[in-house]
């Protein structure tokens, strides 16, 4: 089938028509063989009363000559079809028989009862040869119906004829479809080709005629304008937005530019700011201590209370500095990754916190193998503020538990640290992140606010992100993940 | 179809191919034949008086058929008219029939019967060997065991006489052009 769907118009024309006429051609010759076949009695029983009443078998029979009668019978016998013959008197006796060489045929020893008796292939006819309304005899006649095969050679010749002037007529009407139909839809089929090989919208077919084909042709014209037009506007269109593209990309670099310029000097201003914060605090702390030293016991109570809150009021400013320079250092420094063990790292820390405090009696408990890629050095840092945060926050409880491991949630690996301590109420949970806000009071636990703030940039800057859950006076745990 | 052999004429029994046994059927099958002859002949117009009148079978001089050529008439038409036997006295009186029969027992007559009849609408039929070179029109002849004739064609369109072209064909012998 697909064979014949991918083969070319004009070969399909050809073949239906061909196909078309041998059908006809087909059903014309099984007519006229049924046609035969059902009138062959009617056509045999004329032909026997034509042929009877011209051989005027009533003469020999009155002269009961039956030499004669053999003549006569021989010469219908060359009528074809006819296998036999016999005339009999009109007592049923024979007169003159005829077989002919198909010879078996079984001829009745007298006439028949019925007019007319067919098997099939034979027809015997019986019929009486009256003179002046005397009945003188019988004529009996086996006809043979001819063969399918003697039959269809008997039409071949004309079947050939019209055959072979169908096939002619087929091949000039081919040849006019051809001109009329096949070629202007070949043409339309190559430059449609033409179209979509090279893309060239630019081709045109000429219209034939104001048929279908000629429509379809214009209608394919017209399409192509449409498209060549259409090309034109995106081809204007793109090199618009591309245009627009780069003015955005330019103005974006040039923001961008201004911005890391802006947030470079933010950086180094709050830097410097810090930096050079410390050289006035370093020579107010000194001061304030050796007045304390030197003449602490020379002054007031009340003078000597205030010094010591400008002393406190100083330190507290020192760790303020501190912090921000960290802060600011995590902004500035450049990321290096690697294979970080992060539950040796956690053990360290906790076991530099549990010496710092020796009195403090808190639970640890570690995973053992947890390891990450990223910078061993911010990592810390990180790690460092969250058990910071969690020793803190447990130093209320008898015992305190800190815990440190790693979670899979989907595809991601999620690490945390949970602690027993003060937790937070989790209405509060946006601003924990945000730097210098405090959830605690200072009197509580001391702390600056950096911490947390710190941690999310370092996360944040491994791509990953951190989070919180916790309650009041039922610990908090902080989790947090690495990215890819 | 019933075969009831209502119409059967004697000759057909008598040869159905069982050859002449004897005098008498070879006698009923010339007299068929002589009623037979006057189906397949043409009489000119004004042999018949009118359309009803019928033809005359005569037996010229010694009748060797007794009533056998009565019986086998009796009856019977051809081409449409009565058909009557007549014996005429003379030849002269023979020259109102339509078909005259000379036994073989006038052979001595026969030439002078056969010139007062020459030339006349009349089928004359014999049974000696010279009777068509005497001027008679048929001769009946018996050949291995059956009855067959022979005509004189000549004779015939002197006479005016058209016989049938199927007649023709089954005599023996055409003498004529």
């Amino acid at each position: 089938m697909t064979s014949l769907r991918d083969m070319p118009v004009d070969r399909k024309v050809f073949l239906s028509i061909v196909t078309t006429s041998a059908l006809a051609l087909l059903v014309a010759l099984t007519a006229t063989l049924a046609y035969e076949t059902a009138t062959f009695e009617r056509r045999v029983v004329e032909q026997l009363r034509a042929q009877v009443r011209l051989l005027h078998l009533e003469v020999p029979l009155r002269f009961d000559d039956s030499k004669a009668t053999s003549k006569d019978l021989e010469a219908l016998g060359t009528i074809p079809g006819i296998e036999a013959a016999s005339v009999f008197r009109a007592d049923g006796s024979t007169l003159a028989r005829w077989v002919g060489t198909a010879g078996e045929s079984p001829l009745p020893e007298g006439p028949l009862a019925e007019r007319t008796r067919f098997d099939g292939e034979r027809l015997t006819l019986t019929r009486a040869i009256r003179d002046e309304e005397e009945l003188l005899g019988h004529i009996l006649v086996v006809y043979r119906l001819p063969r399918l095969p003697e039959r269809l050679a008997r039409h071949g010749i004309v079947v050939g004829i019209v055959a072979v002037a169908l096939l002619a007529v087929a091949l000039s009407l081919t040849g006019l479809l051809r001109r009329l139909v096949t070629r202007p839809i070949f043409e339309l089929a190559t430059a449609a080709r033409e179209v979509s090989a090279r893309k060239d919208y630019r081709v045109r077919v000429t219209v034939g005629g104001n048929d279908e084909i000629g429509q379809l042709t214009r209608a394919f014209n017209q399409m192509l304008s449409a498209i060549e037009r259409g090309e034109q506007e995106q081809r204007r269109a793109a090199e618009e937005i591309r245009a627009l593209n780069a003015d955005l990309e330019r103005r974006v670099a040039h923001r961008t530019e201004q911005l890391e310029t802006a947030n470079r000097e933010l950086e180094a201003f709050s830097y410097s700011v810090s930096h050079d914060l410390r050289a006035p605090l370093r020579a107010i702390d000194g001061f304030s201590h050796l007045l304390v030293v030197e003449h602490g016991p020379g002054l007031v109570p009340p003078a000597r209370a205030y010094l010591e809150r400008i002393r406190n009021a100083t330190q507290k400013m020192g760790r303020l500095i501190d912090d921000l320079l960290k802060l600011s250092r995590v902004t500035r420094s450049e990321l290096r990754c690697e294979a970080v063990d992060l539950s040796a790292m956690a053990r360290q820390i906790a076991g530099d916190l549990a010496e710092r405090t020796p009195r403090r009696r808190v639970r640890l408990g570690i995973d053992e193998g947890v390891t990450a890629l990223g910078d061993a050095r911010l990592l810390q840092v990180a790690l460092q503020n969250l058990f910071d945060n969690a020793w803190k926050f447990t130093k209320r409880r008898d015992e305190g538990a800190i815990a440190f491991g790693e979670q899979r949630r989907g595809a991601d690996r999620v690490f945390f640290v949970r602690d027993n301590g003060a937790g937070f109420d989790m209405r509060y949970v946006e601003k924990l992140f945000v730097p210098f806000q405090r959830l605690h009071r200072e009197a509580e636990f001391s702390g600056t606010g950096i911490g947390l703030a710190t941690v999310q940039r370092i996360v944040a800057r491994h791509g990953g992100r951190v989070w919180a859950e916790g309650e009041v006076d039922k610990g908090a745990t902080f989790f947090f993940t690495l990215g890819g | 179809m019933v075969l009831v052999p209502v119409a059967v004429s004697l000759f057909i029994q008598a040869g159905s191919g069982r050859g002449l046994a004897q005098p008498l059927l070879e006698h009923k099958v010339k007299a068929a034949f002589l009623l037979n002859f006057t189906r397949y002949v043409s009489w000119p117009t004004g042999a018949f008086d009118d359309d009803v009148t019928p033809i005359e079978i005569c037996v010229l001089g010694r009748d060797p058929f007794g009533s056998l050529l009565d019986r086998t008439v009796a009856g019977r038409s051809s081409q449409g008219r009565p058909v009557r036997v007549r014996r005429p006295a003379n030849a002269r009186e023979a020259g109102a029939c339509h078909e005259v029969f000379i036994s073989a027992a006038e052979s001595e007559r026969q030439p002078d019967l056969l010139a007062t009849l020459r030339d006349k609408p009349i089928l004359t039929v014999g049974e000696t060997d010279e009777f068509l070179e005497q001027g008679g029109l048929v001769r009946l002849v018996v050949v291995d065991n059956a009855v067959r004739f022979e005509i004189n064609a000549t004779a015939a369109a002197r006479s005016d006489l058209r016989i049938g072209a199927r007649l023709l064909g089954l005599a023996r012998r055409v003498m004529g052009p």
